[in-house]
């Protein structure tokens, strides 16, 4: 056994094969080091040397559920890529389950975050996220299906869901999917998401990305079905509609009325965002007369000393927001707060007193930045954050009725999409499906 | 395959460029037209076209704000706009104009052409307010008042209830006036604009009456709030008498009205009128005073007021109220109904049915 596996693993060094001779057997065994943990000792090492005896061995290979024969060459190199051991005793293989399993510590929710919600997040573990979800959800029709994705990476993944209250039709359509899924390293989430994203349905999220085992034990009990992955914080939900993008778990947590308002609010926002600059740029070079008088006069005087056309200090503005955006995610904590500082502050009303921009054009993109930040999910924040330029770009043409026309496109947009087949801006779904009897 | 479907996109993006809308120009490169006048030329025809242009500062303050007047004569107001054009160094844009002016000789002769023009241009907003400026535009509008925060903004707010509610002040908008013009049994009538004696400010208190073609009758300002009450319905206003030696003012907070119409050769125009209040002014020690009676002497006083107010307006043959149109709604009249009414507009016969209620005394014990 020795010589196949040496074979075919040539350069890996770290492969740790020996005979193991206690002066009655002599026992092959082959393991990766890094990948397996002290569970080796106990379960192959103290049985096999001082506390040795034949017939309790034999009992343990029969009766101990991490002992699995192993006769298929094929599958060896493969078993030990995942943490086993395998072992030829007696003329017969066998497999002994030792994988490492780092100790995770189960942490808040770091993009999800709620005030008076649960504070948990998933893990990057799939063992642990699965007692996470059993913690909220755990009924007996709960069903897992294990599948392995990536040629390399061999990833695992648990397809999970309630199998009373799931829509086939759905659960056909994913699988489907799930097999035409091509990728070499399957490392998170996102490229799942892709792989499983039709290709003309890509402005807009049609899966839903959640760190919060909360939302995944709801979304479960409306017959939503759940795509765990492992090696990621985030799990998949599909089918959702655009309200559930727009849905932060507070929203079930919180006072009624105000949870209404503040949905009101976050709709409000996702308007604004989308469509403000655009507007500033029709209306301040197309319609100044939908403004009232005096708004049109400050601004008329605000932007007297702004030597470019509306468009180019709309781009000047957007680009040093996203810019900033971008820097602050990917610089260090410490010196994030400067850049928010330097860019925020400083460059804003220099700017300004530069007459670079109009005073105007602060108050819009600052309300286009924080708006876009009130969306409760990212994915969806930044197809937003795409959408306003298709905005721009329209009303640098077309002015105020481009933008009438391109909101209407959008909504006729989104009332096309589909997500796994369910209308993604219906309004209504029936919520309670009667449950069999 | 692909390459062709991308090619044809991209052509049909290159073909919607060309379509783009009505021009694209910056806020700071537009001339705000706040206000117009338009008068009668030197020649009877020519017209005077004269525009208030809002010069914008960042910093708004009051008399602070600076306009511009040009003034340009032509036989026509699109070819005198046209002109005024090249004496300015922006676009005009008459998005903001918010008030327009006819000279009072203007209305004289009639103003079937610039109304003409001012329905026809669609950046001519229709809620624009109108008024009869005397003794014409141009004077009217080389004042600047020192209370203006922004260019023109002592026009605006004077109308539409924005900012003062005077009952002296009649609103007319452009829309309005131009279906009176075209109605059939309901005439045309303008705020007066003056300006006051002080030179500092503008002086609305005054309605005029026009018929389909030219002015008929100027109201005086106690006339205007008559009209104002019983034809508006305009609650912020005052009925006073005189009682005792001293006056009582009821300042009305509700007026209704209703028109009856009789049916007869010479139909009789009953206006009923219930208006209801609080005194404002009363002689001293009048807590207690007999309310009944006080709303007896207000109703006969008002009732003459009003009835002598219709009979004037009747014999300039003019139907500011609408009673012809009323008519013909409720008799279902036809052309022959109209010519009937027509011929016995001059002899008709009206009554004033008022019911004036003191609600308040006013004041507590």
């Amino acid at each position: 056994m020795i010589e196949e596996i040496r074979n075919e693993f040539k350069n890996a060094t770290d492969l740790f094969t020996n005979v193991l001779d206690n002066g009655f057997w002599a026992v092959e065994i082959a393991y990766f080091p890094s990948l397996c943990d002290e569970k080796i000792k106990d379960g192959v090492l103290v049985p096999l040397s001082y506390r040795f005896d034949p017939d309790e061995f034999r009992r343990m290979l029969n009766s101990n559920p991490k002992y699995e024969h192993a006769d298929d060459p094929k599958e060896w190199a493969n078993l030990i890529l995942k943490g086993y051991v395998l072992l030829k005793i007696e003329g017969k293989h066998f497999s002994f389950k030792s994988d490492r399993t780092p100790v995770t510590q189960i942490d808040a929710p770091t993009v999800e975050s709620t005030l008076q919600g649960p504070q948990t997040a998933f893990t990057e573990d799939l063992n642990i996220n699965m007692f996470l979800l059993r913690l909220r959800y755990n009924v007996p029709s709960l069903t897992v299906e294990p599948f392995d994705k990536g040629t390399l990476s061999r990833t695992s993944l648990f397809v999970v869901y309630d199998h009373r209250l799931v829509n086939a039709k759905i659960l056909k359509a994913l699988y489907k999917q799930l097999d035409k899924v091509k990728l070499d390293l399957l490392q998170s989430s996102g490229q799942m998401v892709k792989q499983l994203t039709e290709k003309n349905h890509r402005v807009f999220p049609t899966i839903l990305q959640t760190e919060r085992p909360d939302r995944v034990a709801d979304m479960l009990s409306k017959g939503k079905i759940a795509v765990m992955l492992n090696g990621s914080r985030f799990v998949l939900l599909l089918p959702v509609r655009l309200y559930d993008f727009m849905h932060a778990m507070d929203d079930e947590y919180e006072a009624f009325w105000m949870v209404r308002l503040l949905i009101l609010v976050r709709y409000i926002a996702v308007a604004l965002t989308i469509t403000l600059p655009a507007l500033y740029i029709a209306i301040v070079s197309y319609n100044p007369e939908i403004f009232r008088v005096q708004i049109a006069f400050t601004i008329d005087g605000s932007r007297a000393g702004v030597p470019y056309p509306s468009f180019i200090e709309v781009f000047i503005m957007l680009f040093m927001i996203e810019a900033l955006i971008e820097a602050s995610i990917r610089l260090p904590r410490i010196v994030g707060s400067t850049a928010t500082t330097v860019g925020g502050l400083i460059l804003g009303q220099a700017a300004q007193q530069a007459g670079l921009v109009s005073s105007i054009m602060i108050i819009v993109t600052s309300v286009v930045a924080i708006s876009n930040f009130v969306i409760p999910n990212t994915t969806f924040s930044q197809s937003v954050r795409l959408m306003k330029y298709l905005f721009i770009i329209i009303a640098m043409i077309y002015g105020i009725s481009g933008v009438a026309v391109l909101f209407f496109a959008l909504i006729v947009y989104l009332c096309g999409l589909r997500s796994f087949g369910e209308p993604y801006l219906a309004l209504f779904t029936n919520e309670t499906k009667e449950l069999p009897k | 395959m692909r390459r062709a479907k991308l090619l044809l996109i991209g052509l049909a993006m290159l073909l919607i460029l060309p379509t783009s809308g009505c021009g694209f120009k910056d806020i700071d490169k537009r001339f705000f037209v706040v206000a117009m006048g338009i008068d009668q030329g030197s020649t009877p025809s020519n017209y005077r076209v004269t525009l208030r242009l809002a010069i914008p500062t960042s910093q708004m303050e009051s008399g602070e704000t600076k306009t511009e007047l040009e003034s340009m004569e032509a036989p026509s107001i699109a070819e005198a706009v046209r002109h005024l054009k090249s004496l300015v160094d922006k676009e005009l844009d008459f998005g903001h104009c918010r008030v327009i002016l006819f000279g009072k000789s203007l209305i004289e002769e009639g103003v079937e052409n610039p109304i003409n023009w001012l329905s026809r241009r669609r950046d001519i907003q229709q809620v624009a307010f109108l008024g009869l400026a005397e003794p014409n535009a141009f004077q009217v509008l080389k004042l600047q008042p020192q209370s203006e925060r922004y260019p023109g903004n002592a026009l605006f707010l004077s109308f539409g209830s924005e900012g003062t509610e005077s009952s002296y002040i009649l609103t007319e908008y452009l829309f309005d006036w131009v279906r009176r013009q075209t109605e059939t049994g309901k005439d045309g009538f303008l705020p007066i604009i003056r300006k006051d004696i002080d030179r500092n400010s503008y002086r609305v208190d005054r309605v005029a009456f026009t018929d389909k073609k030219k002015l008929r009758l100027c109201l005086t300002p106690a006339e205007t709030q008559l009209f104002n009450i019983s034809a508006r319905r305009y609650d912020k206003s005052v009925i006073a008498i005189p009682f005792k030696g001293a006056r009582i003012v009821l300042a009305l907070s509700q007026v209704e009205t209703h028109v009856s119409i009789s049916h007869e050769d010479i139909p009789t125009v009953t206006l009923h009128l219930h208006a209801s209040g609080f005194l404002e002014e009363s002689p001293p020690n009048f807590l207690n005073g007999d309310i009944p009676k006080i709303e007896n002497q207000l109703q006969t006083e008002f009732n003459g007021e009003l009835q002598d107010l219709l009979y004037k307006i009747r014999n300039s043959e003019v139907d500011p109220y609408g009673f012809g149109l009323h008519y013909l709604a409720k008799y279902f009249g036809g052309s022959k109904e109209w010519k009937k009414w027509k011929e016995a507009y001059p002899e008709i016969t009206f009554r004033v049915d008022s019911r004036i209620v003191i609600d308040k005394a006013g004041l507590v014990q």
